[in-house]
C-alpha cells in the first residue's frame, strides 16, 4: 500500500468503515511506516479533542440584540388615522375604554413614585372576538444595554392571545402577540415618551402609558458585558451603565484585563465584587462620590 | 423540544406572531452561537453571525419548508450568513494572521508569527481549546465548515451532504482531507495533545 493511499483511507479506517481485508493492508502499512503511523494517531488524537472540545455559552445579551434587530428588520406600520377608525363598529368603544383606561393611569401616576406601573390591557369586549382581559398589570421596566443605553422592556398579560402594537408618537415601535407574561424589548425610545398600546385587529386603543423622564438608581440594574478591559476603562463602563460618578485613586496594574458578565446586578453588589477582585478600598467623598482606591 | 413543536411556533410566526420566533430564538440561540463561534474563531464576529443569521431566518420562513427540521435549516441559515459576512469583511481587513493558497485544490496555509503568549504561558485545558480552535480558524472556509458540522455539531455524513449539496461519498473525502490539514495545522503544538 502507498503512503498516499494510507492517508486517504484514514478517517475511514478509524471509524472502521472499511472491509477487513482493506483494514489488515493498513495495519501492515502502519507497522512498516513510522509516518504515516503518526499520521494516524495525530488523526486520532485530533478526534479524541474535538470530542471533547467544551461548549461557549452565549453572552446574555445576545438574546435582546438578537430581538431588537429582528424587529427592526421589520418595517413598521403606519398608524391608522383617526377618520380610517372612525367607520369602525367599535371605535366608539375603544374611545370610552381609552378615557377609562387614562382615568386609571392618571391614578396609578400619581399613586406610584416611579411611575412605572400601570394597569389593564383591555380593549373591551366583541361577541366575535372578545379581546383579552389581564389579570396582572401592564408594566414597563427600565434596562441598560452593554454600551450603557437605556431600553425599556414592556410587560404585558392577556388572559388569551392578542395583536397587539406599541407606538410612539405616529410610530409603531414592537408588534406582537401578547400572551400570559408577555415581556417586549422596545427599541430606543426618548425617555418621558408617550406610549399607546393598541389592539391589532380592531385598532382601539387600549393603554396609553407615560416613561418617567428620569429612571432611579434603584431601577438601574442594566446588563454587562466586558471582555479583556483595563481597569479603568471597566470602571467608566459601569459608571455609566449605573448612572454615578465613579473616582478612582492610586496606581493600579495597566496591564490588568477585566472579563464581566452580570444581569441585574445592584450597584453595590457590583463595586462590592469588583473591589474584592481587583483589590480596590471603597470610600465615599463628601459629595457621595463613590472613590475606589488602589492598595 | 420536539419538530412538532417547532412547526407550531413556526406556523405563529408566520401569522405574525412575534412572540413565537422570540420562543424559537431561545431554542436555537446557544446551538447557532456555538456553530457561529467555530466558523468565525472568536466571540465578537460570533455574536454578530447570529445576529444576522436570525434576522435572514426570520425573514425568511416562508421558504422554510413545515416537513424539514427547523435546526438543521437554520445550520445552512447561519452558515451562509457566515460566508456572506466574510466575503464582505475581506476588503476591509487590514492584517492577515492568515494566508490561504489555492493549489490544486489543496490548501497551504502560510502562517505569520504569533506574538501571543506561548503555550507555557497558559492553562492547560485552555490553551488546548485555544489552540484547536485558531487551527480550525486557519482551515480555509469549505473545509472550517465540515469539521464544525461534523465534529462540533454532531451532524451526519448523510446531513451535511443534504445541507451542502453534495454527494455523501465527496463529503466523506473532503472531511478527510480537512481532518489531515488540521492534524498538519496542530503538529507543532502536539505535545499539549498526547496522551
Amino acid at each position: 500500500m502507498r503512503c498516499e493511499h494510507f492517508r486517504e483511507l484514514i478517517s475511514a479506517y478509524i471509524e472502521r468503515s472499511i472491509a477487513p481485508p482493506l483494514a489488515a493492508k493498513m495495519d501492515e502499512h502502519a507497522a512498516e511506516c513510522a509516518s504515516c503511523r503518526a499520521e494516524l494517531e495525530g488523526v486520532r488524537e485530533l478526534w479524541q479533542m474535538m470530542a471533547e472540545a467544551k461548549r461557549v455559552e452565549p453572552p446574555v445579551s445576545l438574546h435582546s440584540r438578537v430581538m431588537q434587530e429582528v424587529y427592526a428588520s421589520v418595517p413598521a406600520a403606519p398608524a391608522p388615522r383617526w377618520w380610517e377608525l372612525a367607520w369602525r363598529p367599535r371605535f366608539a368603544f375603544a374611545v370610552a375604554a381609552v378615557l377609562a383606561v387614562l382615568a386609571l393611569v392618571i391614578w396609578s401616576y400619581n399613586t406610584q413614585s416611579n411611575a412605572i406601573a400601570l394597569s389593564v390591557v383591555s380593549g373591551g369586549g366583541s361577541p366575535v372576538s372578545p379581546v383579552a382581559v389581564s389579570t396582572l398589570p401592564t408594566r414597563f421596566e427600565p434596562f441598560l444595554t452593554d454600551d450603557g443605553d437605556l431600553r425599556w422592556m414592556l410587560k404585558m398579560n392577556a388572559s388569551h392571545p392578542t395583536s397587539v402594537e406599541v407606538v410612539a408618537g405616529a410610530q409603531a415601535v414592537w408588534s406582537g402577540s401578547v400572551a400570559q407574561e408577555t415581556t417586549a424589548v422596545l427599541p430606543a425610545v426618548p425617555q418621558g415618551a408617550v406610549l399607546d398600546v393598541r389592539v391589532v385587529w380592531d385598532g382601539s386603543n387600549v393603554l396609553r402609558a407615560w416613561l418617567p423622564a428620569e429612571i432611579s438608581q434603584e431601577q438601574r440594574k442594566p446588563v454587562l458585558v466586558l471582555k479583556q478591559r483595563s481597569i479603568e476603562e471597566t470602571l467608566a463602563h459601569i459608571a455609566r451603565a449605573y448612572g454615578v460618578p465613579l473616582v478612582l485613586v492610586g496606581e493600579t496594574d495597566p496591564l490588568t484585563r477585566v472579563n464581566l458578565e452580570s444581569t441585574g446586578v445592584a450597584l453595590d453588589e457590583m463595586l462590592t465584587r469588583l473591589a474584592e477582585k481587583l483589590d480596590l478600598q471603597i470610600s465615599r467623598a463628601e459629595d457621595g462620590t463613590t472613590v475606589l482606591t488602589a492598595r | 423540544m420536539t419538530p412538532s413543536d417547532d412547526s407550531q411556533l413556526i406556523e405563529r410566526c408566520r401569522n405574525g406572531d412575534r412572540e413565537a420566533f422570540d420562543e424559537l430564538v431561545r431554542r436555537y440561540e446557544r446551538q447557532a452561537y456555538n456553530l457561529a463561534y467555530r466558523l468565525a474563531g472568536n466571540y465578537d464576529d460570533a455574536s454578530d453571525v447570529v445576529v444576522e443569521a436570525f434576522v435572514r431566518a426570520f425573514q425568511g420562513l416562508h421558504t422554510f419548508r413545515g416537513d424539514a427540521n427547523f435546526g438543521t435549516w437554520l445550520h445552512r441559515v447561519v452558515v451562509n450568513t457566515f460566508l456572506d459576512m466574510r466575503k464582505r469583511s475581506k476588503g476591509r481587513q487590514h492584517v492577515s494572521l492568515e494566508e490561504q493558497l489555492e493549489l490544486d485544490g489543496d490548501t497551504l496555509t502560510r502562517q505569520i508569527e504569533d506574538t501571543s503568549p506561548g503555550p507555557q504561558e497558559l492553562v492547560e485545558q485552555e490553551e488546548r481549546e485555544e489552540v484547536l480552535q485558531r487551527a480550525i480558524a486557519q482551515l480555509s472556509p469549505d473545509r472550517r465548515i465540515l469539521i464544525v458540522l461534523y465534529h462540533f455539531e454532531n451532524l451526519s455524513y448523510e446531513e451535511i451532504a443534504q445541507m451542502l449539496k453534495l454527494p455523501v461519498g465527496t463529503v466523506k473525502s473532503r472531511l478527510n482531507r480537512a481532518r489531515l490539514a488540521l492534524r498538519e495545522i496542530l503538529e507543532p503544538s502536539r505535545e499539549l495533545f498526547g496522551r
